[in-house]
């Protein structure tokens, strides 16, 4: 019924394994940092419909 | 010189961070000075003057994502999105939002001259946390934890700022102001909302006890919920606006009214931006302390349930307020932007905020109210004892599996110590960001530094200590033991789990000053008690205790 979340899953773990490969092979490079960005991106749409709040600390 | 400010919170953080704009214009002079916020929250930073507005457009971003769950596409935009603020090359970034996107952020947006503080990223790709004040928002400022200093201040310190009460005034002009009360019935999260049926008694027993007229606002999607409570009145008295006003039209409202009532939510840091006192109605699921309201005469009435506040004291305290009155029921209050909050009949719990400020402010530390905060202490003190143990046997080869394999264990009893005792929470919240910042660098490097920040927590800890007195400590395990030993035989060990948390404690504390009980060893006496402990064996404990033990003590 609610498809988004699993789809934003599955993209999710596909850039894990992307940006995992680059790390390893190349270190924290400047395209492994944009796609550590993008993930927290989406992290961020499946805990929460909104951006985390100033005042709530997510580690 | 160039300055990116970074918040991309929503509305309220955004309105919290406007005196930390002014301050950063005021010690800059002739830099610069540019804000990222998320696109959907931009208006927040209408009326702002003398900065370039940069929004950050997560959801164009992720579209590709929703619409195709295609990563490389969004990745372009996102690469897009990021090249025309890499090329401004920043001197300054200031990251006010404590989240990973913005550690991210922050870290691709810095050059080599870049200076950052807020959180960051470190060369491996960690979590950097460069400076104090961030530091201090991670380990003490989540809800629920104890943090008293204000979100505000705290937003100072992070851009190293010195904030003054003028800071605080949005509006360049002071607006004459009318008999109007302006409300906000919604709030930022649902968890912090007052019901509308109570909203709908403060404003009748509002109306009767004073002639001011009362405003609705809040959001388009608030506007059913202010429908239904406006209609209840006479449409004279009390006007619906919510939904009708822009973010810059609110803020000239409450600029021209003599108090605002709501709960934590944008329009109560609005309000404080144009130094109109704030009413506000918290519970345990705010902290009033960091994001309460900062003008000048402002309450705030607290429960630790919301609903359990009485709309005729909601609807007194106004009245209070707007004829100058002291506080007619418990309340926190304000003096000033700057100023702590002082509070009228109400009382929180000081032990952690004490404990938080001797770590972070020199101050003293309290004094332990009760035996459970002096067990924490002395479980603390023996964790980083057995850890700088441990640390030092890493220079042995063949002891470094085990030695590893000891500290992840201390670093789970660190966490569960303050899940049993979250009065001493702020202390390993200290500890473990602390750890958390040490950098990248040789194993050698991270050993030491470690090895420094556990003897900086045993050096904490040993305030706690009690004084060791072994005739005195002997003579206590003895009354311990007997107290445990008859629920111990009968299996009922969760009765007297704090009597017998005392004796181990004791137990450890005297093995320390003498290696013998008696004829007996004291290591072997205690590995005895926990090989018994780890099966289990109640009987066993019980024998040890009664039969070893005690006759060792006499």
């Amino acid at each position: 019924m609610n498809e988004t979340p699993e789809k934003l899953k599955a993209v999710l773990e596909r850039l894990e394994t992307s940006t995992r490969k680059i790390i390893s092979t190349r270190g924290y490079s400047k395209d492994a940092k944009s796609l550590k960005l993008l993930e927290e991106m989406i992290k961020e749409q499946l805990t929460n419909a909104y951006p985390s709040s100033s005042t709530r600390t997510i580690r | 010189m160039r300055i990116l400010v970074l918040q991309l919170a929503r509305f309220g953080d955004i309105y919290q961070t406007w005196p930390t704009l002014k301050a950063l214009q005021r010690q800059h002079p002739g830099a610069e000075l540019h804000v990222l916020v998320r696109h959907r929250f931009r208006e927040a930073l209408n009326g702002f003057n003398g900065i370039t507005a940069h929004s950050w457009p997560t959801a164009d971003i992720l579209e590709p994502v929703y619409t195709k769950g295609d990563e490389g596409a969004a990745h372009d935009l996102l690469k897009a999105a990021i090249a025309p603020l890499r090329e401004l090359e920043f001197h300054k970034i200031v990251n006010l939002s404590f989240s990973p996107v913005s550690s991210y952020l922050a870290d691709i947006l810095s050059h080599g001259h870049t200076e950052t503080t807020g959180y960051t990223r470190f060369e491996d790709g960690f979590l950097n946390i460069p400076d104090d004040a961030s530091a201090y928002f991670f380990a003490q400022g989540e809800i629920g934890r104890s943090n008293r200093f204000h979100v505000t201040q705290i937003f100072g310190l992070v851009a190293q700022v010195d904030l003054t009460d003028e800071d605080f005034h949005a509006l360049p002009e002071k607006r004459e102001r009318k008999e109007q009360i302006v409300i906000h019935l919604g709030a930022s999260q649902s968890l912090r909302l007052y019901p509308p049926d109570k909203w709908a008694a403060v404003i009748r027993e509002g109306l009767a006890l004073g002639d001011e007229n009362w405003i609705l606002v809040g959001s388009p999607d608030e506007r059913s919920m202010a429908e239904a409570v406006a209609s209840q009145f006479d449409q004279n008295r009390v006007h619906n606006l919510t939904g009708q006003t822009t973010l810059t039209g609110l803020m000239q409202l409450l600029a021209e009214s003599r108090l605002f009532i709501g709960c934590d939510s944008a329009p109560s840091q609005m309000a404080s931006l144009t130094q109109t006192p704030v009413l506000q109605l918290s519970s345990e699921t705010a902290n009033f302390w960091t994001t309460g309201p900062t003008s000048s005469g402002s309450r705030v009435l607290y429960e630790a349930d919301l609903e359990s506040i009485a709309p005729a004291r909601v609807a007194k305290e106004a009245r209070a307020m707007l004829d100058g009155e002291t506080a007619h029921s418990p309340c926190a209050y304000r003096t000033g932007p700057l100023k702590p909050f002082g509070l009228h009949e109400l009382s929180f719990n000081d032990f952690s905020w004490h404990l938080i400020e001797a770590l972070y402010t020199q101050g003293s530390y309290p004094e332990a109210e009760i035996e459970a905060d002096l067990l924490g202490f002395q479980r603390l003190f023996e964790l980083s004892e057995l850890a700088l143990a441990q640390i030092d046997n890493f220079q042995v080869p063949e002891r470094r599996k085990t030695s590893a394999l000891i500290l992840k264990n201390i670093d789970q009893m660190l966490t569960e110590i303050s899940r049993l005792n979250p009065r001493i929470d702020p202390l390993v919240q200290w500890f473990e960001t602390e750890r958390l910042r040490i950098p990248p660098g040789s194993a050698e490097e991270t050993l030491v530094r470690t090895k420094n920040l556990f003897t900086d927590l045993q050096t904490i800890t040993a305030i706690y200590r009690r004084h060791v007195e072994p005739a005195g400590d002997s003579r206590r395990a003895i009354e311990l033991a007997r107290r445990c030993l008859p629920a111990i035989r009968e299996f009922r060990m969760a009765s007297v789990q704090d009597d017998f948390q005392s004796l181990l404690s004791t137990l450890h504390e005297l093995s320390r000053h003498s290696t013998k009980v008696g004829e007996a060893e004291w290591s072997t006496m205690l590995t005895g008690l926990n090989d018994a402990l780890g099966r289990r064996d109640l009987i066993e404990v019980a024998d040890q205790l009664e039969y070893v033990l005690i006759p060792a003590l006499s």
